[in-house]
């Protein structure tokens, strides 16, 4: 791992230790893979050193970021490093131009560490996981026809097929797409690439964590905010995360350009579009220690995702959980950023710190997590809330609530549709019992539609007090055995169910259905 | 945080634009060369193997904005370094993976249709034909080898690069249609699992270089063709 730091840092606006940060990188990174030079930012002819593309990835620490991407993209690619193993994080606008030395120098270690972290758990660049995009001239002519113009790679999602409950029958991927760019096919999950826009809402959206976007795929940015949080040795604190669209990262550094500052515990993570942000990275990261939590989204027509609402509703529903438990709603702040200024004033305040971060906290507490929804909301309200007994509808609600009705017939239909297996069926000799674990539901509604009697339902609400039950039993019936060999026949509602559709001119086959399992009545025809 | 800012670009990357018929022609060798390469390593192909990776070393750099490139020239400098390295150890790989333990499969068929793979040929016969093509008797691998059907894309590239040469954007165009269907429908579906497979079993062997730089140059070969087919679209609706 290697890390350039540009020089000018050391004067730009208030100025970086670099000496400091250089001094605190050792152990981290190797001497040869330590620079401090005047970076990409300043010269325009900087050219990426061989020695530092050991292949296991690059941090660059910026003073701006004025450097042309495709250019640094190809000279990676020419020392063979991967592009996508390479993070940028300008330290100019983020620290020295905002923050006095001393709080911008423990910034910006904050801001590498985690930059390592991310690059250290990066996918690889592959094929599979980015498009080439043709930057055409406006005004073709026909002789531009006849030749290839400039190629940038976006990435893109790409699903780990070995990991995908698809098979299962799980589609929450294509339903949350707002593209359309994922399809099923025959046997997987199909991704278009060329409507894949790479908002990344697939990759939050996956129960199974089976889908990458380099930049935020679940291990870098779990990797990511756990170093962010990491309530270490360093004089940042409280720390609040402000997730901010990547389009809308030039605002938010424009903040320095403007002589306009704002606490140095907001650390900003760039996602390249607010519809990977979920409700459950909200809360988790104040479960995790996070004072605040904020988002900055871009207001532009084409946005990557195109479902402003979806954020907008989710960070409400987050502010109204946070009044349910007691807590400051404005710990979750959805930001605006037409107006610097009001953004500057937006980002002055943070809410007191209600706890501090958690030294025992469990080590697969993350964002991406089975549990991480539940977790998150359990974990505050521990924090905030003298009891469980509190719930909140919400259309937004990261978890929802299955109900079944009077009628259900154990058919399995349910379970077979839920991709995260909060419903199961359980049997023994004399029982089968549908079980439900509200910490593992997402509310995605798979089990509704397949219900052939039509008694599942799932509402948007989330109730702590059943979160915390763990798996309870929705429905349980007796399970007929065969007369002849003794293996399960079916449950009895189900066989009450066939014998209302058959009737009573089918006594006979009905009791034939009835006493006989399946192999048996072969054998007995 | 993140890799991109969207900033503009202060330059072009490329000095001068890459002609659509040295493209062509670039990917209907590189097509051949991985085809080449999957055949069992005689001495004399291995020979020319070399040669010709060492003209393409020369001209690659040209390609070095291209996301296939860092495995491509890991690939060409391979080749490169093996000469006088003799084809004994090669010839063990090939036979270990390929022909008598036959870890992996080098056919279509034993990937997409194992229990039917007439279907697969049929298919196969049928796109060769179309093209004026059929696989030469001499030749004792079914039309399903992954060397025949690099082979075919290969072809297929060369008479795109006749059709830009010759000022045709209608058989340009037609051309890559042709190429983007054949991989979407064949190569795309089996080949990185080929090269899955093929690095599961050979470690850091030289078969899973070339398998890996090929699943890579075909994987952008497909998007890049669905990019510039999906402008050559746009533009033509736009002239209508």
């Amino acid at each position: 791992m290697a890390v350039v730091l540009c020089q000018e840092l050391e004067t730009r606006g208030f100025g970086l230790d670099l000496e400091a940060i250089r001094e605190w990188l050792r152990g981290r990174v190797s001497e040869l893979g330590m620079r401090i030079e005047r970076g990409p930012c300043c010269v325009s002819r900087w050219s990426l050193d061989k020695a530092l593309s050991d292949g296991t990835g690059l941090v660059l620490g910026l003073c701006s970021h004025g450097y042309s991407v495709p250019e640094f993209e190809a000279q990676a690619r020419k020392v063979g490093l991967d592009p996508f193993g390479v993070e940028v994080v300008n330290l100019g606008a983020y620290c020295a131009q905002v923050h006095e030395r001393s709080q911008a120098t423990a910034k910006a270690k904050i801001l590498l560490e985690a930059a390592l972290a991310s690059v250290g758990a990066s996918p690889e660049s592959r094929p599979d996981n980015i498009k080439p995009v043709l930057l055409w001239d406006q005004t073709l002519s026909r002789r531009s026809l006849f030749t290839l113009p400039p190629v940038r790679y976006e990435p893109v999602a790409f699903i780990r097929k070995g990991d995908c409950a698809f098979t299962e029958g799980c589609r929450v991927c294509a339903t949350t797409c707002p593209r359309q760019a994922l399809e099923p096919s025959e046997d997987f999950m199909a991704l278009d690439k060329t409507r894949c826009t790479g908002c990344g809402a697939c990759v939050s959206a996956c129960p199974q964590q089976a889908i990458d976007l380099p930049g935020v795929s679940p291990q870098q940015i779990n990797a990511q905010i756990a170093t962010l949080l990491n309530g270490a040795s360093l004089p940042i604190h409280p720390r609040a995360i402000l997730f901010v669209c990547a389009r809308s990262a030039p605002t938010l550094q424009g903040l320095a350009d403007q002589g306009l500052s704002y606490p140095a515990s907001w650390l900003p993570v760039e996602v390249p579009c607010l519809g990977v942000v979920t409700s459950t990275w909200l809360l988790q990261c104040l479960n995790l220690g996070a004072v605040a939590v904020g988002v900055l989204p871009c207001l532009r027509d084409d946005c990557r995702y195109g479902k402003r609402e979806v954020t907008e509703g989710r960070v409400a529903y987050c502010r109204e959980f946070l009044s349910v438990l007691g807590a400051p709603p404005d710990a979750v702040r959805l930001l605006d950023p037409r107006d610097e200024r009001e953004l500057a004033r937006a980002l002055s305040s943070l809410p007191e710190q209600a706890q501090e971060p958690r030294a025992d906290r469990p080590r697969d507490m993350a964002l991406f997590a089975p549990r991480a929804t539940a977790q998150a909301l359990l974990g505050l309200a521990e924090t905030f809330a003298p009891s469980l007994d509190r719930s909140l509808a919400h259309p937004y609600s990261p978890v929802g609530m299955v109900t079944v009705k009077q009628g259900c017939t154990a058919c399995e239909s349910c379970v077979h549709a839920c991709p995260t297996e909060a419903l199961r069926m359980h049997r023994d000799q004399e029982k089968v019992a549908l079980t439900y674990d509200p910490g593992l539901c997402i509310g995605c509604e798979s089990c509704v539609p397949v219900c052939p009697e039509r008694v599942v339902s799932v509402e948007k609400v989330t109730d702590l007090s059943r979160l915390a039950q763990g798996r309870v039993t929705l429905h349980e019936d007796s399970e007929i055995r065969c007369e002849a060999c003794g293996a399960p026949v079916a449950p009895g509602a189900m066989l009450k169910r066939i014998a209302g559709m058959l009737g009573p001119e089918d006594a006979g086959t009905l009791s034939f259905i009835t006493r006989y399992c399946n192999s048996c009545r072969g054998s007995l025809t | 945080m993140a890799r991109r800012s969207p900033k503009p670009a202060r330059g072009k990357s490329r000095a001068a634009p890459l002609r659509l018929t040295d493209l062509a022609r670039f990917r209907q060798a590189a097509y051949r060369l991985f085809g080449t390469a999957l055949l069992y390593p005689a001495e004399e192909r291995l020979t020319s193997l070399v040669a010709v990776a060492r003209e393409l070393e020369q001209q690659s750099q040209a390609l070095v904005e291209f996301a296939f490139f860092p495995q491509w020239t890991r690939f060409l400098a391979l080749l490169v370094h093996r000469e006088d390295s003799g084809t004994a150890d090669l010839e063990q790989a090939y036979l270990d993976l390929f022909l008598v333990h036959q870890k992996v499969p080098l056919y279509e068929s034993r990937f997409l249709t194992p229990k039917t793979p007439e279907l697969t040929m049929a298919a196969l016969d049928g796109e060769y034909g179309a093209a004026g093509l059929a696989v030469a008797t001499s030749f004792k691998e079914p039309p399903d080898h992954a060397a025949v059907e690099l082979e075919f894309m290969s072809f297929l590239c060369g008479k795109e690069a006749e059709a830009w040469s010759k000022r045709s954007l209608k058989d340009g165009v037609k051309q890559l249609e042709a190429e983007a269907g054949f991989l979407g429908r064949h190569l795309y579906l089996w080949f990185p699992v080929l090269a899955e497979q093929v690095a599961r079993h050979a470690g850091d062997g030289f078969y899973t270089v070339v398998t890996r730089a090929a699943h890579d140059f075909i994987g952008h070969d497909q998007a890049l063709l669905d990019a510039l087919l999906m402008q050559y679209h746009q533009e033509a609706s736009r002239s209508v």
